[in-house]
């Protein structure tokens, strides 16, 4: 567990107030570096408002009392788990998910997710790999609220070239690989637990591997697993955003919001693109290099 | 141990055969250990190997994507392994290595058996430049080796395994070897026991004993010899008996013989000897009428005294009791002498008696007496199977072989001998035929004692003859070499001494 997590408990030991006084519910996973770093985000832009923290670990009975609490204005669900939670409860006061991939249509309900638009992952390639204008993109079309022709459209008003695969499930993900090798300069994934996960990874690494085609991932988790560089949200921006929606839905502003990341990061893995002989343009952005 | 070697057929077979069973038992033992240790090895070596490929293949992405907490747990499950003692994961491309040991410890194991593979972790093969890749200045795909999976395997179950199968084996084959000792011992004992009673039963019989025989235990080749020295000690006793007897009888023909000799001849002798003297007398007293009557028993007298004497000299002969005394002497002087002897008898059938001598046959070393004899037996047989015809008789010298012999030639021109009695002519008793006896009597024993006198000296006789035209009798008689302080003896003493019967 990082350092960005134990600060998120401290802050919400800090934070949290009894269960008669509280108004903002976060309903949070502890555990997850991402969403420890989204929380503390949050918890910075929510700024002197009241904040009930309940660990979704707790049970059942926790999670209604603090769900149906009288004096809950709203409650912010971290990740899609708690989105989850929280949809399967029946709660009147407004729901705001973050850290989520897609946002579900929901009534008087605002999310942020994590899909970070093509176009700022095509500025961002162009920035750390100029001269490689061609984009392989394996689409799942269970989850993708996109065509492949919109894909293309996109990747093209950006000045790429992009050959779309469909795959909808992890077994015909190397077939997707094998059939774009050669064909593009690289392999742009989108998150997706059902075709990126830890069963899938080592696979599809050693498959980019042996056919030479560096994945751009979409989580620091995906680069460290091999993806030679990963695309991905700002987390503690995106929880600082989660909190500027809050504050206006309180305000009575906007309620049906839907948002993605304001700011991304990059990372590289040096070890990766070693072994691949890709060289990066780190210089020109701000990059985690991973070694 | 050498003296027990030297002496004793039981040890020395133990010996050759311990040694030899030794040998195999322990080669065979040695070579069994040998293979068995080998490929315990190569079991080890293989599992060992397996491992490491394994832990290598499993370590690959981890080392790839550079995943250190992927590493330890890849570690932390190898060395829960049996007989895993440590794990080493090293990174090619940075970091200290993952290092697990069985016991907690950070360093190798020492004092322990076991043996460390090491196996390279290689990045996977990958695909020839094409797109991208092909013509850009990219560096090259980094290092092929990505890390190093080292492996310390414990060999000490496997080390107490060959220590016990090595000392079962070794007690095993000494325990065979012992038994087998134990069992050749016994055996061969029993094989040896026929032969030990053999060995006692023959110094018996060397003792003089041969009333006993050996107990044959068995019918085996000791049994076959045992049958076989009974059936010796028989035919040895019963040669014994057989020469007893025939020693006795000897004794007894030699008494009978000297018996016969001295009891014939001396009532001839005073027959003869009487029969003169009272021709003297009657002589000297002029008495007559009883001279013819008295040369009659003289003659008869004589001539029986010669049966006699041809008799017994055939015994002797028969008996091997004759012996020669050799002499130097001229052959001439003989012939010439018996010449003169059967004179009267030719001058009886009218029949003209010739001498022809070489010179260079002058000299003989033989029995003179014996000599005398055997030609005066062939003269007389020709003056007395020829008349009105010719004897003549050769002496001449001939190489016969090795040896120089005189040849003493007796030729007549008498009735022949016919070619079928001439092979029975020097058998005992036979004439020629039995109208031969009767015409010219005698006992048929002068040539049977004339060839056995010639072969005594070394010589022989043969004849060469054809019915109506004559016979030729030729004595051959080695010349002989006198002894190197011999004296030639003259023919008269010498002869009248060994006339003396």
């Amino acid at each position: 567990m990082g350092i960005t997590s134990l600060l998120a408990r401290l802050w919400l030991a800090a934070v949290s107030l009894p269960t008669a006084h509280a108004a903002i519910v976060v309903l949070y996973e502890p555990g997850v570096d991402a969403y420890s770093e989204a929380f503390e985000g949050l918890c910075a832009g929510l700024g002197g408002n009241a904040v009930r923290v309940v660990d979704l670990r707790q049970g059942e009975p926790t999670l209604t009392r603090a769900l149906s609490a009288k004096d809950t204005q709203l409650i912010v669900a971290v990740g899609s788990r708690a989105l989850a939670e929280v949809q399967s409860h029946k709660v009147s006061a407004p729901v705001v998910g973050t850290m989520v991939l897609h946002g579900r249509e929901m009534e008087e309900s605002g999310h942020v997710d994590l899909e970070v638009p093509l176009s700022m992952q095509c500025g961002a390639m162009r920035a750390l790999w100029p001269q490689h204008a061609r984009v392989g993109i394996i689409r799942n079309p269970a989850r993708s609220r996109y065509s492949a022709e919109a894909l293309e459209s996109r990747a093209r008003k950006e000045g790429f070239t992009s050959l779309v695969v469909d795959c909808d499930g992890p077994g015909g993900l190397l077939k997707a690989v094998a059939a774009l090798k050669g064909k593009v300069d690289f392999l742009l994934c989108f998150p997706d637990p059902d075709l990126y996960n830890a069963v899938t990874i080592k696979p599809l690494v050693m498959a980019s591997l042996e056919s030479r085609l560096p994945i751009i991932g979409f989580s620091p988790a995906f680069v460290r697993a091999g993806a030679a560089a990963g695309i991905y949200p700002d987390y503690r921006d995106t929880g600082r955003q989660t909190a500027e929606m809050v504050l206006r839905i309180l305000h009575g502003d906007d309620r049906a919001a839907d948002e993605g990341p304001r700011k991304i990061q990059v990372a590289v893995n040096q070890r990766i693109t070693r072994l691949l002989g890709v060289e990066f343009q780190t210089a020109s952005l701000p990059v985690e290099v991973l070694r | 141990m050498i003296r027990a070697l030297q002496h004793s057929l039981l040890t020395r077979v133990l010996v050759s055969s311990g040694a030899l069973a030794s040998l195999s038992v322990f080669g065979l033992t040695s070579l069994f250990l040998w293979n068995y240790s080998r490929d315990l090895d190569r079991q080890i070596s293989r599992r060992a190997e397996a491992l490491a490929g394994f832990l290598a293949g499993q370590s690959q992405f981890a080392m790839l994507v550079g995943d250190r907490s992927d590493l330890e747990r890849i570690g932390r499950n190898a060395i829960s392994t049996d007989q895993v003692l440590f794990v080493e994961l090293t990174d090619a491309l940075g970091g200290a290595p993952v290092f697990f040991h069985r016991d907690g410890s950070s360093s190798r194991p020492s004092g322990q058996h076991y043996i460390e593979i090491a196996r390279n972790v290689m990045r996977p093969a990958q695909a020839e430049p094409s797109g991208w890749e092909a013509g850009s200045m990219e560096r090259p795909a980094g290092p092929a080796q990505l890390g190093v999976v080292r492996l310390g395997f414990s060999t000490e179950k496997e080390h107490a395994a060959r220590l016990r199968i090595v000392w079962s084996t070794v007690a095993m084959a000494f325990a065979f070897l012992l038994m087998a000792a134990g069992v050749e011992t016994i055996e061969l004992r029993t094989l040896l026991r026929p032969l030990q009673s053999l060995t006692e039963f023959t110094r018996r019989v060397a003792d003089g004993d041969l009333s006993g025989r050996a107990e044959v235990v068995r019918p085996d080749e000791v049994g076959r010899l045992t049958m076989a020295f009974n059936r010796m000690v028989e035919r040895l006793g019963a040669t014994l008996v057989s020469k007893d007897a025939a020693e006795a009888a000897d004794a007894a023909k030699t008494r009978f013989l000297a018996t016969m000799s001295h009891e014939l001849r001396t009532p001839l002798n005073a027959v003869i000897g009487y029969s003169q003297l009272i021709q003297e007398v009657c002589q000297d007293r002029g008495i007559e009428g009883l001279a013819d009557d008295l040369g009659r028993i003289e003659r008869a007298g004589g001539v029986l005294l010669h049966l006699v004497n041809q008799v017994l000299d055939f015994s002797k002969a028969e008996a091997g009791r004759i012996e020669l005394y050799p002499e130097t002497f001229l052959v001439p002087s003989v012939v010439q002498d018996v010449i003169d002897t059967v004179a009267p008898l030719a001058g009886k059938n009218r029949n003209r008696l010739t001498v022809n001598a070489s010179p260079d046959a002058a000299e003989i070393h033989a029995d003179l007496v014996r000599f005398r004899q055997s030609l005066l037996n062939l003269v007389s047989n020709a003056c007395k199977f020829t008349q009105d015809g010719e004897v003549s008789v050769a002496v001449s010298r001939e190489r016969s072989g090795p040896l120089d012999c005189v040849l003493v030639s007796v030729k007549d021109t008498g009735v022949g001998i016919p070619p079928e009695q001439q092979s029975r002519l020097f058998q005992a008793f036979v004439q020629g035929d039995a109208s031969t006896t009767r015409k010219y009597g005698g006992t048929g024993l002068g040539l049977a004692i004339s060839r056995k006198l010639c072969r005594l000296m070394g010589g022989d006789i043969s004849v060469e003859s054809e019915p109506g035209k004559g016979s030729n009798f030729m004595m051959r008689i080695p010349v002989g070499t006198p002894p190197p302080a011999a004296r030639e003896v003259e023919y008269g003493a010498s002869s009248a001494a060994a006339l003396g019967g």
